[in-house]
């Protein structure tokens, strides 16, 4: 799992949803590793449930807007991933979180041939006051380039669902609606099987 | 070679550098790959002896400032490079030059665990004399980063080595200095010298040729001023080639001041003209505050052009006082002008410096041998790199 928030470093609704798939995933007896940013707990830890997050620091202090701290963070989250890739033997999936970790998961993808999935929660043409600023637009650029490559994308809602196959081009097909409910991590497992050929995976 | 900039695409030392050092190593037998920034009409793929160019897009949508321009573009290069690497090409060791490209270089480092070297061309604190905003501290902090993660450093002085040291805390052990370069061989061609000459000054006027940005750190005001001060005895035209923040405003104030007939600001000019005007200028100037190296003022001397430039950075370490040129206090316009008046005074001074600049150039500052010291830098970290234990690992599945 590739996700700027995981707890306890809460910023909206992903990082609990985030940890309780984790969960739901290691139950099913699937290895879990979340690779996430968190500046003060810098390290690897081993949740009770088997779930293990590798937790990094932006590489540059300073940044100016939400862009350079994202492509510098990027660098740190590739550098774990590919640690964990070499020392496990190979890291099957990635589930990457927002576009905010495409350049990461986009990346690991043509380097290692890492196959990912995207998780989307919101989408910056709803979240911006000026979808048609600088910002936004780049930000929809790693959307649609996260959203291009990937072997499936998970949404909580058919909205989602349209907006994603209207927005950027998506198949219908690839696009999954998983709503956020009990049977959610037997769902996803699903998908993320579907997505590669093995069914042992290690899952980042 | 990771370079944000690579002949078509010029925009300061980076491009001629990285081009002349790949061509170089390219003739020892040397396979270099150059992944660069995409330029119109340039080919996305170009194969020059062994030299093998990739152009990538570099992202033309509007980004909020250059640096996030900057760090998404490189997110295209790496992505790009790494399809390179994973599709077999046998990659020893990636070469980045300067922090355009740390984020590419230092993912691609971790990704295929190849060991990765930076050329520090220069410094965000060194350009700007100091660091005075967030924006040059996001770009110092990732200047620190890249040469933290380089296994070595390259700086093309001793001056920049020991500057690299004192202002990014890279250790002295660390860095390596290997100069910049000249081909000789692009001074050579014939040309008719007084009909180009007449383009740029009058028959009775004393060209004075500058090259350069138009930036602060690169002193274009101190010669203006210094301008003034020579004006009163000789007859000269000042030629200023390059752009920059500082052109509009010291265009107006020549004209202002009434010496616009005096000044020519060209603007960009291709490689092969201003190589020309080093041929014809009566004295090139350097009057830079800050410089790294000086790679303009070695191609004036292997132009032939008796060189005047501030005794700092690697100016002062490529030019010996009244032995191949003529060194002032830098950020001294009187000292400029001295400088200059020396040369213009004494047309046997200025031959006998400048016969003695162009021998240093061809003897120091050949590309094959800063391509036989880059080889051999190469190999130093390889061996270290072949000790270690830090290497990709055979995967289980």
């Amino acid at each position: 799992m590739l996700t700027w928030e995981y707890p306890p470093r809460i910023v909206g609704e992903l990082g609990a949803y985030v940890q309780m798939l984790c969960q739901g995933l290691t139950k099913r007896h699937i290895d879990t590793h979340v690779v996430t940013y968190n500046e003060e707990m810098k390290g690897i830890q081993r949740e009770p449930s088997g779930v293990i997050v590798h937790r990094v620091g932006n590489p540059v202090p300073t940044h100016l807007n939400v862009l350079t701290w994202v492509l510098m963070l990027s660098v740190e989250f590739e550098r774990v991933i590919a640690d964990i890739h070499y020392e496990t033997g190979a890291v099957d999936l990635i589930d990457c979180h927002e576009w905010i970790s495409v350049p990461a998961a986009t990346s690991l993808n043509r380097a290692l041939r890492i196959p990912y999935i995207m998780t989307i929660e919101s989408l910056e043409e709803q979240r911006s006051v000026s979808p048609e600023n600088p910002m936004s637009l780049t930000i929809k650029y790693f959307e649609r380039l996260g959203t291009g490559s990937s072997r499936a994308v998970i949404v909580k809602s058919t909205l989602m669902k349209e907006m994603i196959q209207k927005l950027h081009d998506v198949p219908r097909q690839r696009i999954h609606c998983v709503p956020r409910n009990r049977a959610m991590a037997d769902r996803t497992a699903k998908i993320l099987k579907d997505s590669i050929d093995g069914t042992e995976l290690v899952l980042t | 070679m990771l370079t944000w900039e690579y002949p078509p695409r010029i925009i300061g030392g980076i491009a001629p550098h990285v081009f002349d050092l790949s061509n170089a190593l390219s003739e020892m037998n040397d396979h270099v790959i150059v992944v660069t920034c995409d330029f119109p009409g340039a080919p996305e793929r170009e194969q020059a002896g062994n030299v093998s160019v990739h152009r990538v897009d570099s992202y033309k949508a509007p980004t909020p400032d250059f640096a996030s321009w900057t760090y998404t573009m490189n997110s295209n290069l790496q992505r790009y490079a790494a399809e390179i690497l994973a599709s077999g090409e046998s990659v020893d060791l990636i070469h980045a030059h300067d922090w355009l490209v740390a984020e590419a270089a230092i993912g691609l480092k971790h990704m295929f665990r190849i060991p990765m070297v930076a050329t520090i061309h220069s410094t965000e604190h060194g350009r700007r004399n100091g660091i005075h905003s967030v924006y040059q501290r996001m770009i110092h902090e990732t200047e620190i980063w890249l040469s933290r993660e380089a296994w070595r450093v390259i700086c093309c002085s001793d001056y920049m080595a020991s500057h690299v040291n004192t202002v990014l805390g890279t250790p002295k052990e660390c860095i390596e200095t290997i100069p910049n370069g000249v081909d000789t061989s692009k001074f050579n061609k014939p040309f008719d010298k007084e009909a180009f000459r007449r383009r740029y000054a009058l028959p009775e006027e004393k060209l004075i040729l500058y090259v350069g940005r138009m930036v602060h750190e690169k002193g274009p005001g101190i010669l203006e001023e210094a301008a003034k001060m020579i004006l009163r005895s000789v007859n000269a035209k000042f030629v200023l080639v390059g752009e920059g923040y500082m052109r509009d405003a010291l265009e107006k104030k020549v004209w202002n001041e009434g010496l616009g007939s005096k000044f020519y600001f060209t603007g960009f000019l291709e490689d092969p003209e201003v190589k020309l005007l080093y041929r014809t200028a009566d004295v090139f100037v350097a009057p830079s505050v800050y410089e790294p190296f000086g790679i303009v003022c070695l191609e004036a001397m292997a132009g032939g052009a008796p060189v005047v430039v501030s005794d700092v950075g690697g100016l002062g370490e490529i030019v010996q006082h009244e032995r191949n040129g003529v060194t002032v206090y830098p950020n001294d316009p009187r000292s400029l002008a001295w400088g200059i008046m020396r040369v213009l005074d004494d047309q046997g001074f200025a031959r006998r410096i400048a016969e003695e600049a162009s021998r240093k150039v061809r003897n120091a500052y050949s590309w094959k041998a800063i391509a036989e010291s880059t080889e051999k830098f190469y190999e130093g970290v390889l061996s270290e790199y072949r000790f270690g234990s830090w290497k990709p690992r055979p995967l289980t599945k």
